[in-house]
C-alpha cells in the first residue's frame, strides 16, 4: 500500500508497468489469457513462482508458465497485488484500505476477453468468494502480503454481505481448498455463520454444504456455542454488556461512539 | 517425449478426478487413494527424469500443482515417505555402485595403513579419482534435491513445518549422509568395517600430508569434498557445532597434524638450527593459514595454529633457545633481526608473558653490561696500583696521575657511551623485532637498571658524561641532535638507583661549569633541568635551579654595581672591574669545590685580601647590603679568577723580543692574583720564600703550592722563577722571585688550569670522601623519614617500619639496613623511639 503523505512515484510506476507490460520477461497463461509481467517484481513475492523461473524445467528456458489450474480473474487479482499492493474484489465501496484503488488496472493489457462488467450489485454479492479464492491462491504460490490483505477484504465483506450464495460459496472452499493449519481465513468465515447461523440455515445451499461437510458443520456449532448471552449491537460481540437502552444491548467497544 | 504425453495424461485425469469430486460433493478426506496415486505417478516418474538430469522437458507448474494437491488433501506424509523411499532406493541403486567401484582394494589398504607397494604418485591419482567421484555425486544430489525441493514447495512449507517434519532438503542430505558416507563396503572390506566417510578422510589426510611434503595437489577437489562435510551435520536437526566437518573430519585432521608436526621438530631438533627451525615454523604456520583458505575449512584455522604452536614452538622452545650458535644468545650477539622477529613472533603466540624471551634477553643484557662494568674496573685497576707503587718518581708520576686522572675521565665517558651503545642495541631490536613490546621493555629496562647500579662509580659517569656534552659535546650540534643528547641522559638518570648520589656529582659538576663559565649553552643547561625534574621530581631539582637562579641574580648584581660606581664618579680611583657571583649557600656544594682542604679547614678559610682588593669588597658590601640588610658575605678566594695586565720592563743590551717593554694580560686565578700582586711591592730582583707568601696570603698550602705550580714552574705562564730551578713541586723553602725575562707571542695569556676546575673522575681518596659525606647526608634522611613516619603511626613494628622507609626513599635511593638500623638505635639514643618491650614482634614506638 502506498504510504499516505509522501509523493512516492513507485506505486504509480510498478502499476504502468503492469498495465503497459513493456520490459517484460515473464509470460503468465491462464485458460488463454496471456499476462505479461516482470520476474523482478512477480518471483521476489512467490517462491514457487521464482523456483519455476530459475529452476531446470521447461518454465526456467521458456520464461513461460502455465497456470492452468487457477483462474484468469483471480490470477489477475494476484499480479495487481503484486504491482500496487492492491486489488479489487468488486467492491464499491471505499474503505480505508482502499486509497490505492483509483490507481489500480482493471485488467491485462493482452487480455481479448472482456471480463464480466459486473454491476456492483453483481460484484459485491461475489465479493466474498472473490476474496476467498485470492486467499487461497495467494496461500499456493506463497504469497503471504496477499493472504493478509484477501482475509482482510474478506473480513470487511462478510460482516454486511454475508446472506448470499457468494459467502456460502466460500465457505465450500475454503473447507476444500485450504488445509486445518492455515485457518485464519476458516475461523473468520465459522464466526460470521455462527452468528448467522440462524438464517443461514434457511438457505437450501447452506444446509446442503453442512451435511456435506461435517468439518464446516462443527466448526459453526462451535463457534455459535461461544456466543452466549446478549449480542452487542455495535460490534456484534457476545459477553459482558454495559448497557441496555431499550432492547439494544452494547458493551464496551464503540458505545460511545454509537450515540 | 512419450513420458512427457503420459505425464499429460494422467494430469488431465487428475484433474478430472477432482473436478468430478468437486461436482458430486465428495468428502475430501479419506478418500482420493486413486488421485493420490496418480498423482504420485507424475511426481515419481519427474523425480526419476530430475536424478537422471532430463529435467528440463518437465512442467514445473504441473509439479508444483501435483504436490500441493497432494498436500491439499492431506496427504502430504504419504508424499513424504513416497519421496524419501525414493531417494533411498535411488542412492543404493545408482550412486553407491558408482562410488563402490571407484573404492579399490588400494584404497582400502591406504585407509588400513597398510602402504604396500604403492607409490606416493599412485596414492595421489587413486585418491583424487575417488574424491572426484564422491564430489560429483555429492554436486548431483545437491542440484537434484535443489530441484526436488522447489517443486515440493508446498509440502515443504506446509505439511514438514506443520508436523515438525525434517524438509525434505534436510531429510536427503541425512540420506545421503546415512547411505553414501555411513554405508560400509560389503567386496573388499567385509571384516573391516570400513565406511566411505573412513576412506574419505584417510584420502583427504594423505593428499594434505602430500602436500606437506612439498607435491601440489588439487586444492579445490578437496574444498569440494570438505564444503560436503560442511553441508551435513550429525543429526537432521542441523545444530551448526554438529557438522560432520566438526564431528568427525576435523578431529581427525588435528589428530594427524599433531602426529605430523610433532615428528617434524623431532627432526629439526636433531638436524637443524634455530634459525632454520624459526623459518620452517612460520613457514608450517602460513601454510596451514593458506590451508585453511583454500582446501578445508577456515573454522580449521586458530585449531591448527594451536596444534602448530604447541608442536612446533612450545614443545621444545628452550631447547631451541639454547642452540650453540644459532639460540638466542647468536641471535643477539650477530644481530640477527629477523630471527629475532620470527621468534617473537612465534613466542607471543603461544605465551603471552614471552617468559623465555624476556630471560634470555635479561640474561644477555646482565651479561653484556657486565662485560662493559668489568672493561672500566680493569683499567682503572691496572692503573691505580702503578701509580702508588711508583710513587718515588715524583715528578713522574705527577705527569701521569694527570694524563691519568685524563684517560679514566675519558673511561668515564667511554663507559657510559658503551652503556648507551648497548641501550641502543636493544632498543633498536626492541622496535624492530619485538613490536615495542611493553612486557619486554619493562624487563629490559630493569636488566638495564640492574648492570648500571652494579656499577659503584654510575652516578658519578653519568654526570660526567652529562658534563661533558654540556661543555664540549653539543657544539655545533642541531637542537633535535642535542634532544637526542638529553634523551640519553634522562634515560640513564632513570637508571639510576641512588638519586642522591646522582645529584650531588651532578650539582659538583654544574657548579664548575657555571662558575668557570664552561656551559656550551644555559638553554641546554635548562632543558637538561627541566627533564631531571620530569624524571626524578621537584625535590631533585630545586637546588639545581637556585643554582641557575643565583646565577642570573649575580649578573644583575654585577651590572647594577658596575652603575653604582659610575654615578659616584669616583674616577681617580684605581678602578678594578668587578664581576661577582654571590652563591646561596644551601645550593651549591661548597664542600666539593673548595679543592681539597677545603673541607679540612670548614670551607669558610679566609686569605688575606690586598689592599686594592679589600677596598673594592668594601665596596661592594656596602652596595649589596644595602638593599639586602642582615645577610654575611664571605669571599671565596679559591673560586673566581682576575685579568692582570702585566709590565715586563725591556732588559738591557738584549736584542729582539727582550730589548722591547712587553705588556701581557694574564689571566689567573684569584689566589693567583693575590700572589702576584705581593710581587708589585717587590724591589727590582728581590725574591718571596714560600712560607713568606703564605704567611702575607694566608692561602692553604696545598692550593698555594699549585698556584706557585702554574705560574713559577709552568713553561707557559712563567711569570715567576723559582729557586732551585726545577719542575718539583713547589714547597716550604723555595724561593720565588718576578721573571723579568718572560715573553711570549700571545698578548693574553690564560694560566694553566690548575686541576679543581675541570670534572674529572674522583681519586680513590676524593671518592670515599664523597661517599662519606652521601652517607652522612643519607644517615640525616633516614633520620627524618624515621621520625616523620613514627610520628604518624605512633606505634610500628621494626618490618613495616623499614618497608616503609624503604618506599619512601625509592625515588632517592636505596637505604642500606645496617645503617637504618644504625640509625634507629641512635634515635633510641637520643629519646626519640624507644622500644616497645611486650610486643611479639620487635616494634618500636614514637616518643613526642
Amino acid at each position: 500500500m502506498a504510504t499516505p503523505g509522501t509523493p512516492d512515484q513507485r506505486p504509480s510506476v510498478t502499476a504502468s508497468m503492469y498495465s503497459s507490460g513493456k520490459h517484460s520477461d515473464m509470460t503468465i497463461i491462464c485458460q488463454g489469457k496471456t499476462f505479461k509481467v516482470h520476474q523482478c517484481i512477480v518471483c521476489l513475492q512467490s517462491k514457487p513462482l521464482a523456483a519455476a523461473m530459475n529452476g531446470k524445467f521447461k518454465e526456467g528456458i521458456s520464461k513461460e508458465i502455465n497456470l492452468e489450474d487457477d483462474q484468469p480473474e483471480i490470477v489477475e487479482k494476484m499480479l495487481s497485488y503484486m504491482y500496487t499492493s492492491d486489488y479489487s474484489d468488486g467492491r464499491n465501496s471505499t474503505t480505508s484500505t482502499k486509497a490505492t484503488s483509483t490507481t489500480t488496472p482493471s485488467r491485462p493489457v493482452s487480455s481479448k476477453h472482456s471480463t464480466a462488467a459486473s454491476t456492483s450489485k453483481a460484484a459485491s454479492s461475489n465479493a466474498p468468494l472473490t476474496n476467498a479464492q485470492v486467499f487461497v491462491i495467494a496461500d499456493k504460490y506463497d504469497i503471504q502480503g496477499l493472504k493478509a490483505l484477501a482475509k482482510k477484504k474478506y473480513e470487511e465483506v462478510i460482516a454486511e454481505s454475508w446472506n448470499c450464495a457468494s459467502f456460502i460459496a466460500s465457505l465450500k472452499l475454503l473447507y476444500e481448498e485450504t488445509l486445518e493449519s492455515g485457518r485464519a481465513l476458516r475461523d473468520v468465515a465459522a464466526k460470521v455463520a455462527g452468528q448467522h447461523a440462524k438464517e443461514l440455515a434457511d438457505r437450501g445451499e447452506f444446509a446442503a454444504l453442512c451435511q456435506e461437510h461435517g468439518s464446516i458443520s462443527f466448526d459453526i456449532l462451535k463457534s455459535s456455542l461461544t456466543m452466549t448471552g446478549p449480542q452487542c449491537i455495535s460490534c456484534k460481540r457476545f459477553g459482558p454488556i454495559r448497557q441496555s437502552i431499550g432492547n439494544v444491548w452494547v458493551c464496551d467497544c464503540e458505545f460511545t461512539n454509537y450515540y | 517425449m512419450a513420458t512427457q504425453e503420459s505425464h499429460d495424461a494422467a494430469l488431465a485425469y487428475a484433474i478430472y478426478e477432482s473436478q468430478f469430486t468437486n461436482k458430486n460433493q465428495r468428502p475430501l478426506i479419506g478418500s482420493g487413494d486413486g488421485e493420490f496415486d496418480a498423482m504420485w505417478a507424475i511426481l515419481r516418474d519427474a523425480l526419476k527424469e530430475i536424478h537422471e538430469k532430463n529435467a528440463s522437458k518437465l512442467s514445473f507448474e504441473q509439479l508444483y500443482r501435483a504436490s500441493y494437491k497432494i498436500v491439499l488433501k492431506k496427504q502430504g506424509d504419504k508424499l513424504y515417505d513416497k519421496v524419501k523411499e525414493f531417494e533411498e532406493q535411488w542412492f543404493g541403486q545408482e550412486v553407491m555402485t558408482a562410488i563402490g567401484s571407484l573404492i579399490t582394494l588400494n584404497l582400502v589398504n591406504i585407509t588400513l595403513g597398510v602402504v604396500a607397494g604403492t607409490t606416493a604418485n599412485e596414492r595421489r591419482l587413486l585418491g583424487e579419482a575417488f574424491l572426484t567421484g564422491l564430489r560429483s555425486s555429492w554436486q548431483d544430489h545437491i542440484t537434484v534435491m535443489n530441484m526436488t525441493t522447489d517443486v515440493l514447495m508446498y509440502m515443504d512449507r506446509v505439511y514438514c513445518a506443520d508436523n515438525r517434519k525434517a524438509s525434505i532438503f534436510t531429510t536427503s542430505m541425512g540420506l545421503f549422509r546415512e547411505h553414501i558416507l555411513r554405508s560400509t563396503f560389503g567386496k573388499a572390506t567385509e571384516n573391516s568395517g570400513l565406511t566411505t566417510f573412513d576412506i574419505l578422510n584417510s584420502v583427504i589426510l594423505d593428499q594434505i600430508g602430500m602436500e606437506r611434503e612439498g607435491d601440489v595437489i588439487n586444492r579445490n577437489l578437496i574444498r569440494s569434498n570438505i564444503y560436503m562435510l560442511e553441508g551435513l551435520y550429525e543429526s537432521d536437526e542441523e545444530t551448526e557445532n554438529e557438522k560432520l566437518y566438526l564431528t568427525v573430519f576435523e578431529i581427525e585432521f588435528l589428530k594427524a597434524s599433531r602426529n605430523f608436526y610433532q615428528k617434524e621438530c623431532q627432526t629439526l631438533l636433531r638436524e637443524s638450527d634455530a634459525s632454520s627451525w624459526l623459518r620452517q615454523t612460520k613457514k608450517r604456520l602460513l601454510e596451514e593459514e593458506d590451508r585453511c583458505q583454500t582446501t578445508i575449512s577456515i573454522m580449521t584455522a586458530p585449531k591448527i595454529a594451536k596444534v602448530v604452536e604447541e608442536e612446533m614452538v612450545s614443545s621444545h622452545l628452550t631447547e631451541f633457545l639454547a642452540m650453540e650458535g644459532s639460540g638466542i644468545t647468536a641471535m643477539i650477539e650477530n644481530d640477527r633481526y629477523e630471527d629475532l622477529t620470527l621468534l617473537y613472533q612465534l613466542i607471543s603466540r603461544v605465551d603471552p608473558t614471552k617468559n623465555p624471551l624476556r630471560i634470555a634477553l635479561q640474561a644477555r643484557v646482565m651479561e653484556l653490561g657486565g662485560d662493559i662494568n668489568k672493561n672500566i674496573s680493569n683499567t682503572d685497576l691496572s692503573t691505580i696500583p702503578a701509580e702508588e707503587g711508583e710513587a718515588a718518581e715524583a715528578e713522574k708520576s705527577k705527569a701521569t696521575k694527570q694524563t691519568q686522572q685524563g684517560k679514566q675521565t675519558a673511561a668515564a665517558i667511554k663507559w657510559v657511551d658503551e652503556v648507551l651503545q648497548l641501550k641502543d642495541k636493544f632498543d633498536t631490536m626492541w622496535r624492530n623485532c619485538l613490536d615495542e613490546d611493553l612486557i619486554l621493555q619493562t624487563a629490559l629496562t630493569k636488566s638495564f637498571s640492574d648492570f648500571i647500579n652494579l656499577f659503584p662509580r654510575c652516578s658519578e659517569y653519568v654526570s660526567l658524561f652529562i658534563d661533558d656534552n654540556l661543555k664540549r659535546g653539543i657544539k655545533g650540534k642541531t637542537e633535535a641532535e642535542v634532544d637526542v643528547v638529553l634523551d640519553k641522559a634522562t634515560t640513564l638518570i632513570r637508571y639510576i638507583q641512588d638519586k642522591d648520589m646522582f645529584e650531588r656529582y651532578y650539582k659538583k659538576h654544574l657548579a664548575r661549569r657555571l662558575l668557570h663559565g664552561k656551559s656550551e649553552s644555559a638553554d641546554v643547561e635548562k632543558q637538561m633541568i627541566t627533564r631531571m625534574k620530569q624524571e626524578i621530581g621537584n625535590a631533585f631539582t630545586t637546588k639545581l635551579e637556585g643554582m641557575f637562579k643565583d646565577m642570573s641574580m649575580s649578573e644583575e648584581l654585577t651590572s647594577g654595581y658596575r652603575t653604582h660606581i659610575r654615578n659616584l664618579g669616583d674616577m681617580d680611583r684605581k678602578v678594578v672591574d668587578l664581576s661577582i657571583n654571590v652563591l646561596t649557600t644551601n645550593h651549591w656544594p661548597m664542600e666539593s669545590m673548595g679543592g681539597a682542604n677545603a673541607r679540612d679547614e670548614g670551607g669558610r678559610h679566609n686569605c688575606n685580601w690586598p689592599s686594592e682588593i679589600n677596598t673594592l669588597q668594601e665596596s661592594f658590601k656596602a652596595f649589596y647590603l644595602k638593599e639586602r640588610n642582615g645577610r654575611m658575605l664571605t669571599w671565596l678566594g679559591f673560586l673566581g679568577n682576575a685579568d692582570i695586565r702585566c709590565v715586563f720592563p725591556k732588559i738591557p743590551g738584549k736584542e729582539g723580543t727582550l730589548g722591547r717593554e712587553r705588556r701581557h694580560e694574564i689571566s689567573v686565578p684569584t689566589y693567583g692574583m693575590i700572589i702576584l700582586l705581593l710581587f708589585n711591592d717587590l724591589e727590582n730582583g728581590g725574591s718571596l720564600s714560600f712560607e713568606e707568601i703564605q704567611e702575607r696570603t694566608n692561602i692553604p698550602t696545598q692550593d698555594l703550592s699549585r698556584q706557585l705550580h702554574s705560574l713559577a714552574v709552568h713553561p707557559k705562564c712563567k711569570v715567576l722563577t723559582k729557586d732551585p730551578a726545577n719542575k718539583d713541586q713547589p714547597k716550604a723553602g723555595d724561593k720565588f722571585s718576578f721573571n723579568e725575562k718572560f715573553t711570549s707571542k700571545a698578548v693574553k695569556i690564560k694560566a694553566p688550569v690548575i686541576s679543581g676546575s675541570i670534572n674529572k673522575v674522583e681519586g680513590e681518596e676524593e671518592r670515599k670522601a664523597t661517599e662519606d659525606r652521601n652517607d652522612e647526608h643519607r644517615g640525616n634522611v633516614i633520620d627524618t623519614v624515621i621520625v616523620r613516619i613514627m610520628k604518624a603511626r605512633k606505634e610500628l613494628t621494626h618490618q613495616l617500619l623499614f618497608s616503609e622507609v624503604i618506599t619512601q626513599l625509592a625515588q632517592r635511593f636505596k637505604p642500606d639496613l645496617g645503617m637504618m638500623k644504625r640509625r634507629t638505635e641512635s634515635l633510641i639514643e637520643r629519646e626519640y623511639l624507644e622500644r616497645v618491650e611486650e610486643a611479639s614482634a620487635p616494634t618500636y614506638r614514637y616518643l613526642a
